[in-house]
């Protein structure tokens, strides 16, 4: 499109920053695995020497750290201290492995089981950081980070620890790295400082130090580039023009969420996710604890329909008292709605309780099914729900294979939800859980933009109406690209609303359309957004 | 032996905040020969004084916890635990 180099990733904060990049060197490569020539004795103290030493410095960079860096220090070093490690580790030393290899493997067996998982998987790379600090003090391996003095600096790299962020100065304006994601620590110490980022840019190591660099978080995007000429570090606001394009709806998991919601400008809630209630607990929620939890939700939720999501648990997310083995593709397993197929009770329950909570509350609920392939199941969830005096019932669309059959719903459905997220996984089969494929799992990808056009065709024209409550609702430029497809709500997480909300009454219906039009356009994802981009009025 | 279920308030779950201020807790206790334990149940029980085993059960918020404690005080009991379920809604 043009001469200048690009890249991508996810973008933290919303705000843009122009710096000079400053490449870190990569981190040093942990030596090979092997056996001790000293004796278990004196490689339990060599271990214990390097890790007093790192803890020493950690507390010390702690004790000068803002309060949310100190935090996330200290948490660190009780990782770094926890006795469970040295135990470990001990094993290994006591098998002959040296100090080096010991506290790797220990480290190790515990970042495998955090492995795989959205939230605690984060913590893997912090761990391996602390293990890679004692071995660089026990190899006596340099390991440093000298910024510069003057400014301004957008520091590049492989990867951030909460070690190296905390020692940013001043100088530093911008940060992009090839690895970390929206809740690693990079992201979180990022935003709470108001540093622009962009993680998970593949090539990120490729921008030579030196260069100029705009980086513009909102956009996901990094440009290698002179100081634009009219550029202050400013904040993207859009000022409201009228009602929003598409109605702006909440996700809720708990009571506290509605709490928390009622405090936005969300009207009412696109997706209560029910799964909670049902996790950790060896017998299935009662209809009495689901009733209570229900009409909880109807009472504090803002104003507007609320949505209720029938359990969406598997093997993913096991219930041992749902009777489902191991499965070897847990996501494509029986989860979701084809867990009625195993055990009627649990969706019966459900929706009993769902009834009760209507009546109690007197503020109707609309219910849709997760995972629905056919429309023999929509139909039988349809007539199922309906019998419990359920009046506007509805299904997810997350299987290529009901996004073909849309039309057949007409009169079966009120309304379809679109999951972006697992759409996105079965379309392009590409396992959410496996960060090697993440880039065909952007939402901006034209595949899906294209499928998500085609849902909103075929679906109006029956008269079912379409919202998304998928994470690509919460990008407010993708969501206008939505509304101008022919969603009719989006819904997200609370701190998501407003943003949103902004957008989408910033522009007019067929300004919306425009925009869209524009995305359908693009080949890559990146071009897509560049295209909505462009189509937005300022 | 005295035992409790909690319930994880925080919104991280078993995670950074919680884990940091529990482990704390935990050796505090240790020093005085009061053990803790936690887990989903009682069958899977992790010291409460390691931030990282604790970490590996992969507790969410919203779950509910089994707190297993070292003494036979009930009253010291109900003191700790009202700490752990401090601990327990740390964000």
């Amino acid at each position: 499109m043009s001469e200048l180099k690009r890249f991508t990733g996810i973008g933290v904060g919303d705000s843009s920053t122009w710096g000079i990049a400053y490449v870190l060197a990569p981190r040093p490569k942990a030596p090979v695995e092997a056996k001790s020539k000293l004796g278990a004795d004196t490689e339990s103290k060599r271990l214990q020497e390097a890790i007093s030493f790192v803890v020493e410095q950690m507390s010390e960079t702690a004790s000068k750290a803002d309060e949310t860096t100190a935090d996330i220090l200290h948490a660190l070093l009780a990782m770094l201290e926890d006795p469970a490690l040295v135990e470990e580790a001990s094993v290994h030393i006591q098998q002959g492995w040296d100090a080096e290899t010991s506290i790797q493997r220990a480290m190790n067996g515990f970042t495998e089981l955090l492995a795989g998982d959205d939230l605690f998987g984060e913590r893997v790379a912090d761990l391996q950081d602390l293990s890679l600090r004692v071995v660089a003090k026990l190899t006596n391996l340099q390991w440093s980070m000298t910024l510069p003095k003057v400014g301004p600096v957008v520091v590049v790299a492989e990867d951030l620890s909460p070690a190296e962020t905390a020692q940013f100065t001043d100088v530093v304006v911008g940060v992009i790295t090839e690895g970390g994601g929206p809740t690693s620590h990079t992201a979180i110490i990022c935003r709470q400082r108001n540093i622009p980022a962009i993680v998970a840019v593949s090539g990120a190591m490729s921008i030579p130090t030196g260069e100029g660099v705009l980086v513009e978080a909102f956009k996901g995007e990094a440009t290698l580039s002179e100081k634009p000429g009219n550029f202050d570090n400013q904040k993207t606001q859009r000022p409201r023009i009228g009602e929003p394009v598409a109605e702006v709806k909440g996700n809720v998991g708990s009571v506290q969420d509605a709490i928390a919601l009622a405090e936005t400008e969300a009207t009412g809630v696109g997706l209560m996710r029910t799964e909670l209630l049902f996790l950790s607990r060896s017998s299935a929620p009662s209809l009495e604890e689901q009733t209570e939890l229900y009409s909880g939700v109807l009472k504090e939720a803002p104003e507007g329909e609320v949505i209720f999501r029938t359990l969406d648990a598997g093997s993913d997310k096991p219930l041992p008292y749902l009777g489902i083995g191991k499965e070897e593709n847990p996501s494509l397993g029986v989860r979701g709605y084809r867990i009625n197929s195993i055990d009627e009770d649990i969706l019966n329950t459900q929706l009993k309780a769902l009834a009760l909570a209507q009546e109690k509350t007197g503020r109707p609920v609309s219910v849709m099914a997760p995972m629905i392939a056919t429309v023999e199941e929509a139909t039988a969830f349809a007539k199922q729900a309906r019998s419990f005096g359920i009046q506007t019932v509805g299904v997810m669309v997350e299987t290529p294979s009901i996004c073909v059959v849309l039309d057949q719903l007409q009169g079966i459905v009120d309304f379809v939800s679109i999951g972006t997220n697992d759409l996105s996984q079965y379309l392009f089969a590409a396992d959410r859980q496996n960060s090697g494929v993440a880039t065909l799992l952007n939402p901006w990808q034209p595949a899906l933009l294209k499928t998500i056009s085609r849902i909103c065709v075929d679906a109006q024209a029956v008269g079912i109406k379409v919202g998304v409550c998928g994470e690509a609702a919460a990008d407010p430029l993708l969501s206008v690209v939505l509304a101008g497809l022919g969603v009719k709500s989006v819904s997200m997480a609370a701190p998501a609303v407003a943003k949103a909300k902004d957008y989408l009454c910033s522009v007019t219906k067929d300004q919306a359309k425009a925009v869209a039009e524009a995305a359908l356009t693009g080949k890559t994802p990146f071009e897509a957004k560049e295209l909505a981009l462009a189509a937005l009025p300022n | 032996m005295i035992t409790k279920t909690l319930t994880v308030t925080a919104k991280v779950g078993l995670h950074a905040r919680p884990v940091a201020l529990l482990s704390k807790l935990a050796t505090e206790l240790g020093g005085e020969g009061i053990s803790v334990k936690i887990g989903r149940n009682a069958d899977q029980l992790v010291a409460a004084n390691s931030s990282l085993r604790m970490l590996t059960l992969k507790i969410t918020s919203g779950e509910q916890v089994l707190v297993e404690l070292g003494t036979e005080d009930a009253e010291r009991a109900e003191g700790i635990f009202a700490q752990v379920a401090e601990a327990l809604a740390a964000d």
